[in-house]
């Protein structure tokens, strides 16, 4: 696949106890997630991980990314997203950067509520709460990091 | 009959059962292609009862639910029905947390949502 992304992938080192490590700036095109799933996908089953809880952070990165690169940098060509990734047997941290405005995630409406359940967008942020383990915004809220803790 | 290229359309008596052919619902482009061609069962064809029936799908994104979202807010305009069958639990658990299990009518087997049109 073409693009003008760059990509740091570290080999294993005994310090990390082993984990792979992936750094890459993505363009903001539709579809450039599948550049860092496919390779974390492999890492998760490589490091161990059970099927649900590689939907869970499948889901949660697929989300961000897109929501990056959507909604954070309005697929502006000029401007890129920043991934950093860490797959080890018990720890997967994603943490994902945009070139954009940033957003309060405290005010992005409750998807589940009554009157908000046949509206067709507005949900990647509450998915990506529910399957991890621990997410956190910056403050200008264009850095979201994500955490999934086996067991 | 349209070429559909997202999605397997065959009848079961006067049920619409759809198939979907990729295993990962995920790619931004085919998201779209799959709104349109399911759109297009409602919008086109004007088919009344229709059944998803999901078997062999591992991954759908957010942006799969919105257009399922749309598809069964058609169909509902249209005095249709629309229901779901052989989700796995994955997905399932994400119809629970974000609470698409009240809107739409989620069955384990095709045989078993054919039976309740």
């Amino acid at each position: 696949m073409a693009h003008d992304s760059s990509v740091r992938a570290a080999n294993p080192s005994p310090e990390d106890g082993g984990a792979w490590r992936l750094a890459i700036h993505l363009p903001s095109e539709r579809g450039a997630s599948r550049i860092v799933t496919e390779g974390l996908l492999e890492q998760l089953g490589i490091h161990g991980w059970e099927s649900s809880d590689v939907f869970s952070i499948h889901l949660a990165a697929e989300e961000a990314i897109v929501n990056a690169i959507v909604h954070g940098n309005k697929l502006d060509p000029h401007k890129q997203v920043y991934v950093e990734c860490l797959v080890s047997p018990e720890l997967v941290r994603v943490e994902i950067t945009d070139e954009g405005s940033g957003f309060d995630p405290a005010q992005v409406p409750d998807c589940t509520s009554d009157d908000r359940l046949d509206v067709p967008s507005g949900r990647g942020v509450m998915l990506m709460r529910t399957f991890m383990t621990r997410i956190e915004y910056n403050d200008k809220g264009n850095r979201v990091l994500m955490e999934k803790r086996k067991g | 009959m349209p070429t559909h290229q997202r999605i397997d359309v065959s009848k079961v008596g006067d049920v619409t059962v759809v198939r979907f052919n990729d295993r990962k619902i995920l790619d931004e482009a085919k998201i779209i292609q799959f709104g349109t061609e399911l759109f297009s069962l409602v919008d086109l064809d004007n088919r009344k009862s229709i059944l998803l029936n999901f078997d062999g799908v591992e991954f759908l994104s957010s942006a799969a639910l919105g257009k399922l979202i749309t598809l069964d807010r058609k169909v509902k305009s249209h005095k249709g029905r629309l229901k779901m069958s052989n989700i796995r639990r994955e997905i399932y658990d994400v119809f629970l947390v974000t609470k698409l299990n009240k809107v739409f009518d989620i069955h384990a087997g095709e045989t078993e949502a054919i039976s309740a049109f």
